[in-house]
C-alpha cells in the first residue's frame, strides 16, 4: 500500500510540527483511529515466491493462490466496515441521540464515556469551558484578593457567632431541661377548597411558578417535545410528542403489538364523601343517572368504574368523566343508603373548574352535607394501551404481601425470586385457576392481549411493592398458549373472581392516610441500592418489616363505540393505573423498561398521540373535538392564537386570510359580519352547546348497526338546535385527506348541482364494489358480462365490449376535470373538521368534525331511502377549491 | 460540500509471451497444463506497487504530457496489488480515469528490472472500491473453476481442450452485471463514493 494521501481533517495533528520530521518529545500525537482505519483498509497479498515455491506453477498452486486472494478480499470487505470512523456519541441508540452538546462525554451513556474521552483527546477537542479555565493575569490577582477577603469575612463571622452561642447557652441551659417533644398537629383538610401543588424542590421551583410538572417530567423533558414554558396546557407542562419519529410506531404499538404508556397525572380527581344516597343525588345533579342491578349495582358496590358525560344543571355537556366508588367495608345490603361512602370523579383538567363548581354547589345544598375534596395533586395516573399492556403491567407491578400473611412474607418473596430465575427455562407454569388475591388476578391475566376481553370497566385495587426493588424488570414467565391455558384465561375473564370469591375491602388508595403513609414510606434510592447489593447480583431483595406498600387502583377503559371501525383491532381498550404521585416515577420507569414477550419495550407518547389514537379508533378527543363545550371552546381559542399568521393581513395570500381557527361565528351567527373576533379575543357564542354523544347516537343511529328504526327522541328544551354542535367522524369516499379546520358542506340544494354530487357518489360506490369484486374473483365479472350481453349480440361484439369494460371502466370524474362537481357555497356550510388526516387504520382520509344540529336535521327530513345520502357531506380544505365527498357518522362515545 | 469522486479500475496483468516467463509451468503425470495458467501467470517479484505506480505515471505523462500527469497525480493510487495473481485495483479521480485507462492500454512492455511484455486488461470500472473487490472475488472464483475443469478435461481429450480453455478466456460465462465495455456505471451525477480520504 502506498503512503496514504495527506489528511486535511482539522486538529488531527499540529500543522507546524509534522511528526515525521520533528519528533515531539512532550506528547506524541496518537493517531488511534487513523491507524485503525488504515489497518482496516489494508489488504494482505502474496508474493510470487511465497505462492509458487521454486517458481513452479501447476493447477493446484494456481488455485491456491486465487483462494488466498479471495480470502484476503473478503476479509478486507468485512474489516472495512469496522474501519468506518464512528464516534462514541454516534453509537448511542436512536432515541437517546441528542443534538446539543452531543460531543459532551458526560452526556453519553456510561459504557461509551471511556471511548468518548479517548476520542476527544485524540481530536484535541476543547473540553474546558470558559468558566472553569485557569485564570491568568489581572483576573488571577483579582480572584486571589477576593479569596483572601472572603476568608477574612468568614473568620469574623465565626467569631461573632461563637460569642452569640455562648450567650445563648447560658440562657437556655435551664429552659432546655423542661422542654419535651411537642406532638405535631395533623394537618386539617379544608373541604371544598382548591388544593395547591406541593412545593417543588428549590432547584426546580422557579420553573414551576405558573405551572406544575408531571411526576415524570424529567423523563419526558429529555425525550419529548413539551409545551412551551410560556404557554403551559391546563397549568401543566405536558409532553406533546416524543422527539424521535414515532407516528407510525406508536400506532403499530397501540393496535398490533407492543404497548404505549402516557403519564396522565394531569387528569383531575374530585372526591366526594358522604351518605350514599346523598352522593347519588349529587351525582345525578351532574348528569350521572343512578342504575341499580347488573352493571349499575356493581358500579355502586365499587366493583366497576363508569365513564359518563357530565352535564351542567342547564343541560349542556360539561366533560366526559370516570366515576369510581370506593368499595364498602362489607357487602351487606342492610344499611344501604345510610353508610358513609366515598366516590371519585375523574375529569379532564380543561373542564375541572367547571365540574368543581357544579359539584361544590350541589354538595353544599345536600343535607346532610357532602364533603368535597380536590385530589388533583394527590392522585397520579398512568394510561397504558395496546396488546402488550397487560403483560407490561403484570411485569412491572409486584403485589405487596398482605399484612396478615406476614409469616409467609419472606418465603413468598423468595419463591418469586426463584420464579424469576426459572422464568427462562420453565415457561409452561400452569395458570393459577382461581386467584386468591386481587394482585394475583393481574398476574394470571398477563397473557391477555386485548383488555376489552375483561368485563367492561373492571377494576382492581391492591398494594404493590416499591418497583425499584425489582429493577431492572425482567421478563416473567408467561404460560404457553396451550388449549388448557387459553381456556383457563377465558374462564377467568368470564367469571371475574374479584366479583365473587375475593374478599372486598375498601381500596387503600381512597384513604388519605394510606396514600401519605405510602409516599412517606418510600425508601431512598440509596437504601434500595444497599438492599440490592446485600442480596447479591441477580437476586431480588424481599419486602422487609417496616416497608409500606403503595396503594394502586387499576381499571380498564371500555373501548370506544366506534363509528367507522366496527370490527377493527385498533379499538382495543386501555388501562388506567391510579397511584400516589410520589410513587409514580418508580412505577413509570419500571413499566418503561419491562421487556415484552414480543421483543420490545413499552413506548411512551404525548398528547398528540393520545389525540391521534382517539381519532384512529373512531372516537373523539376531549376537549379538542368538542368545541361546543366550554373547555372545547377554550381549546379552539388556543388553536386560533397558535395559528395566527405572522404576516399582516394585506400581505397574506387570499387563502391565508381565512380565519386561523374554525369560523364558528360565521356559521352560528350569520347576522354578524362574519369576521371572528380580534386576535386572541374570541368570546364564546352565547347559547353554544354540545350534544352529548349518547343523545347524538339516539338521534342518528349508526348505519351498520341496523337497529330497528325507533322515532328519534325529543330534544331537551335547553338544547337550541341552531347552536348545538354534534361531533361526527367522517370518512372520505373518494380521494383526498381532510385537514384540520376544513369546511364541511351538505349536498347542495339546487337540483343540477345536487345531482352531480349524487352521480359522483354512485360512480364512486360502483367503482369500489367492482374493484372489490375484481379482487375477489375476476372470473365472475367475465361470466356475468358474457351471460348478460351474449344472448342477442354476436360473440365478437360482446367480447369486445367485455374487454373494453375490463380495460376502461368509466371512472368517476377526478378532481380538476371539467365534469367534477363544484364545491357548494357558504349557505350549505354545516360544520368544520377539528381533527383530520390520513388514517393509518383505515388507509384513507378521515376526520373528526362538528356539525350544527339544525342544519343536518333539516337535511335528514327526507325519505328513508335517502337516509344514506343524508349522511353525505362535502369537505373542502382551507385554501383549496376542490370539494371531496365524504360520509359521516356520529361519535357515540368519548 | 463538494465531494471528491473516484473511479476504481480493476486490472489484470497478462503475460502473452511464453518464452519470457516468471515461473516454470510443470504438469503432473502427463497432464497438460491449461494454456490459461500460463497466460495469467504471477508477476515477477520486482513488480511491486511502487513500480506499477511509476509505470502508470510514466504512461500518462508519455501520452498526455504534463497536463495529463498533473491531472492524475493528486488522486492516482494503487489500492491493491497481488503479484501472485497479477491483479490490481487502481484509484483515480472520476474526471480523469480515462487518461489512466488509456495509459494502461498502451503499456505493452514492463520496463527494466522486470523487462517483460505484458497486457494490462481493465476488467471493471466502478465507483466504489467495494464493488471492485467483489468483482475481483467473482473473477477469482470463476478462474478457479475454469482451471479445475480444464485440468480434468485435459487428461482425456488432450490438446484441443486446453486450447479451448485458453482461448475462451474468462469472459461472460455467468456475467450478470449489466456493464458496457467493463464500465458498470457510467459517469452520472449523484454517484456515491465510499472512500474520500484524499
Amino acid at each position: 500500500m502506498p503512503p496514504s494521501a495527506p489528511h486535511t481533517l482539522k486538529r488531527k495533528q499540529p500543522a507546524s510540527t509534522p511528526s515525521s520530521s520533528a519528533p515531539n518529545k512532550r506528547a506524541k500525537p496518537s493517531h488511534h483511529h487513523q491507524q485503525k482505519r488504515r489497518d482496516a483498509r489494508q489488504l494482505s497479498t502474496q508474493t510470487r515466491t511465497a505462492a509458487f515455491h521454486h517458481g513452479e506453477l501447476d493447477v493446484d498452486k494456481y488455485v491456491k493462490s486465487r483462494e488466498y486472494e479471495i480470502r484476503a478480499l473478503e476479509e478486507g470487505l468485512q474489516r472495512s466496515k469496522k474501519g468506518l470512523n464512528q464516534r462514541a456519541f454516534q453509537l448511542v441508540p436512536k432515541d437517546l441521540r441528542r443534538r446539543t452538546a452531543s460531543h459532551n462525554v458526560k452526556r453519553v451513556p456510561q459504557r461509551l464515556q471511556e471511548r468518548g474521552k479517548r476520542e476527544m483527546a485524540d481530536d484535541k477537542t476543547p473540553t474546558v469551558t470558559a468558566r472553569r479555565r485557569k485564570k491568568s493575569g489581572p483576573m488571577r490577582l483579582r480572584l486571589e484578593t477576593v479569596r483572601k477577603l472572603r476568608a477574612l469575612g468568614s473568620s469574623k463571622k465565626q467569631k461573632k457567632e461563637d460569642k452569640k452561642n455562648e450567650k445563648n447557652d447560658k440562657a437556655s441551659d435551664s429552659a432546655a431541661k423542661t422542654t419535651q417533644a411537642i406532638p405535631t398537629r395533623r394537618p386539617k383538610v379544608k373541604p371544598a377548597t382548591l388544593s395547591r401543588p406541593s412545593t417543588p424542590p428549590a432547584k426546580f421551583r422557579k420553573r414551576q411558578r405558573h405551572k406544575s410538572w408531571l411526576p415524570t417530567h424529567l423523563f419526558h423533558a429529555k425525550r419529548a417535545r413539551m409545551t412551551i414554558p410560556s404557554a403551559p396546557l391546563w397549568r401543566f407542562a405536558i409532553p406533546l410528542s416524543p422527539t424521535a419519529k414515532s407516528h407510525r410506531p406508536t400506532h403499530r404499538a397501540r393496535s398490533e403489538r407492543g404497548c404505549v404508556a402516557w403519564d396522565m397525572s394531569y387528569m383531575a380527581t374530585i372526591a366526594l364523601e358522604g351518605r350514599e344516597d346523598r352522593l347519588l343525588w349529587a351525582l345525578k345533579g351532574v348528569g350521572v343517572e343512578e342504575e341499580r342491578g347488573g352493571k349499575g349495582g356493581k358500579w355502586i358496590q365499587g366493583l366497576r368504574t363508569r365513564t359518563v358525560v357530565l352535564k351542567a344543571c342547564e343541560g349542556g355537556m360539561l366533560a366526559p368523566a370516570t366515576v369510581i366508588w370506593c368499595a364498602p367495608a362489607s357487602r351487606a345490603e342492610s344499611e344501604k343508603g345510610e353508610r358513609v361512602r366515598q366516590v371519585w370523579i375523574r375529569v379532564h383538567p380543561a373542564a375541572f373548574l367547571q365540574v368543581w363548581e357544579e359539584v361544590v354547589k350541589l354538595a353544599k345544598t345536600a343535607r346532610p352535607q357532602v364533603k368535597v375534596e380536590d385530589l388533583r395533586f394527590e392522585v397520579g395516573s398512568i394510561e397504558i394501551s395496546g396488546p402488550g399492556a397487560t403483560e407490561a403491567l403484570a411485569g412491572a407491578l409486584w403485589a405487596f404481601p398482605a399484612p396478615d400473611s406476614n409469616s409467609s412474607m419472606a418465603s413468598n418473596s423468595g419463591e418469586k425470586a426463584s420464579n424469576l430465575t426459572a422464568a427462562t427455562t420453565n415457561n409452561t407454569r400452569p395458570l393459577v385457576p382461581i386467584p386468591t388475591a386481587l394482585a394475583e388476578t393481574l398476574q394470571a391475566l398477563a397473557p391477555l392481549t386485548n383488555p376489552s376481553l375483561l368485563p367492561g370497566d373492571a377494576l382492581l385495587a391492591f398494594n404493590i411493592q416499591d418497583p425499584r426493588l425489582h429493577h431492572p424488570p425482567r421478563r416473567r414467565a408467561i404460560p404457553a398458549p396451550t388449549a388448557e391455558n387459553q381456556a383457563a384465561l377465558l374462564n377467568l375473564c368470564a367469571t371475574w373472581p374479584p366479583d365473587i370469591h375475593l374478599p372486598i375491602s375498601p381500596p387503600q388508595i381512597f384513604s388519605r392516610a394510606a396514600r401519605q403513609a405510602a409516599q412517606r414510606g418510600l425508601r431512598s434510592q440509596k437504601a434500595i441500592n444497599r438492599r440490592r447489593a446485600l442480596v447479591g447480583p441477580g437476586e431480588v431483595p424481599g419486602v422487609q418489616a417496616g416497608d409500606t406498600g403503595v396503594p394502586v387502583l387499576l381499571y380498564t377503559n371500555s373501548p370506544n363505540v366506534s363509528a367507522v371501525t366496527s370490527s377493527s383491532s385498533s379499538s382495543s381498550s386501555s388501562y388506567t393505573l391510579l397511584l400516589p404521585p410520589k410513587a409514580l416515577p418508580a412505577v413509570w420507569y419500571s413499566i418503561m423498561y419491562t421487556p415484552l414477550s414480543t421483543g420490545q419495550q413499552p413506548r411512551f407518547a404525548g398528547l398528540d398521540e393520545l389525540r391521534w389514537g382517539a381519532f384512529e379508533s373512531g372516537g373523539a378527543w376531549f376537549p379538542g373535538d368538542f368545541p361546543g363545550t366550554e373547555a372545547g371552546w377554550a381549546w379552539e381559542v388556543g388553536v386560533r392564537r397558535a395559528n395566527q399568521p405572522v404576516k399582516p393581513k394585506a400581505k397574506q395570500a387570499k387563502e391565508q386570510r381565512e380565519t386561523p381557527g374554525c369560523a364558528w361565528e360565521k356559521l352560528l351567527q350569520p347576522k354578524d359580519d362574519g369576521t371572528p373576533g380580534k386576535e386572541g379575543a374570541a368570546p364564546r357564542i352565547s347559547g353554544l352547546t354540545q350534544v352529548p354523544p349518547a343523545l347524538a347516537l339516539k338521534l342518528f343511529p349508526h348505519q351498520h348497526t341496523t337497529t330497528k328504526a325507533s322515532p328519534p327522541p325529543a330534544l331537551p328544551p335547553t338544547l337550541d338546535p341552531e347552536k348545538a354542535l354534534l361531533a361526527v367522524h367522517l370518512t372520505l369516499l373518494t380521494r383526498g385527506v381532510p385537514n384540520e379546520r376544513a369546511n364541511i358542506y351538505r349536498l347542495p340544494r339546487t337540483q343540477p348541482r345536487r345531482d352531480a354530487w349524487l352521480a359522483l357518489y354512485a360512480a364512486s360506490r360502483d367503482q369500489r364494489s367492482s374493484r372489490k369484486r375484481q379482487h375477489s374473483n375476476p372470473n365472475t365479472t367475465l361470466r356475468e358480462a358474457k351471460e348478460g350481453g351474449g344472448s342477442e349480440l354476436p360473440e365478437y361484439i360482446s367480447n369486445r365490449r367485455l374487454a373494453h369494460s375490463l380495460l376502461h371502466p368509466s371512472p368517476p370524474p377526478q378532481a380538476g376535470e371539467a365534469n367534477y362537481p363544484d364545491c357548494p357555497c357558504e349557505e350549505d356550510l354545516i360544520g368544520f373538521i377539528t381533527t383530520g388526516g390520513f388514517s393509518l387504520a383505515g388507509g384513507k382520509g378521515r376526520g373528526v368534525g362538528n356539525l350544527v344540529l339544525s342544519k343536518i336535521r333539516s337535511a335528514d327530513g327526507e325519505g328513508t331511502e335517502n337516509r344514506e345520502s343524508a349522511r353525505l357531506c362535502i369537505v373542502r380544505n382551507i385554501g383549496e377549491k376542490v370539494g371531496r365527498l365524504g360520509a359521516w357518522e356520529v361519535v357515540g362515545a368519548v | 460540500m463538494v465531494r471528491l469522486k473516484h473511479r476504481y479500475l480493476l486490472v489484470n496483468i497478462l503475460y502473452p509471451d511464453p518464452k519470457i516467463s516468471n515461473v516454470r509451468v510443470i504438469s503432473k503425470d502427463g497432464e497438460k497444463t491449461p494454456y490459461g495458467l500460463q497466460f495469467r501467470q504471477p508477476s515477477s517479484d520486482q513488480l511491486n506497487i511502487q513500480f506499477l505506480l511509476r509505470t502508470v505515471r510514466n504512461g500518462v505523462a508519455e501520452l498526455f504530457g504534463d497536463y495529463g500527469s498533473g491531472k492524475v497525480a493528486a488522486s492516482l493510487q494503487i489500492k491493491y496489488f497481488s503479484p501472485a495473481t497479477s491483479t490490481a485495483i487502481i484509484r483515480v479521480s472520476r474526471d480523469h480515469y480515462r487518461l489512466v485507462w488509456a495509459a494502461l492500454s498502451f503499456c505493452t512492455f514492463l520496463p527494466k528490472p522486470v523487462s517483460q511484455p505484458c497486457v494490462f486488461q481493465v476488467v471493471r470500472v466502478s465507483g466504489t472500491i467495494r464493488k471492485a473487490e467483489e468483482e475481483a472475488i467473482r473473477r477469482a472464483r470463476l478462474s478457479i473453476r475454469r482451471a479445475q475443469r480444464a485440468a480434468k478435461d485435459s487428461s482425456i481429450p488432450a490438446a484441443e481442450a486446453s486450447a479451448i480453455a485458453g482461448a475462451l478466456d474468462e469472459d461472460d460465462e455467468d456475467l450478470d452485471v449489466s456493464m458496457v465495455n467493463g464500465i458498470e456505471d457510467r459517469d452520472q451525477p449523484g454517484d456515491v463514493d465510499e472512500d474520500d480520504e484524499g
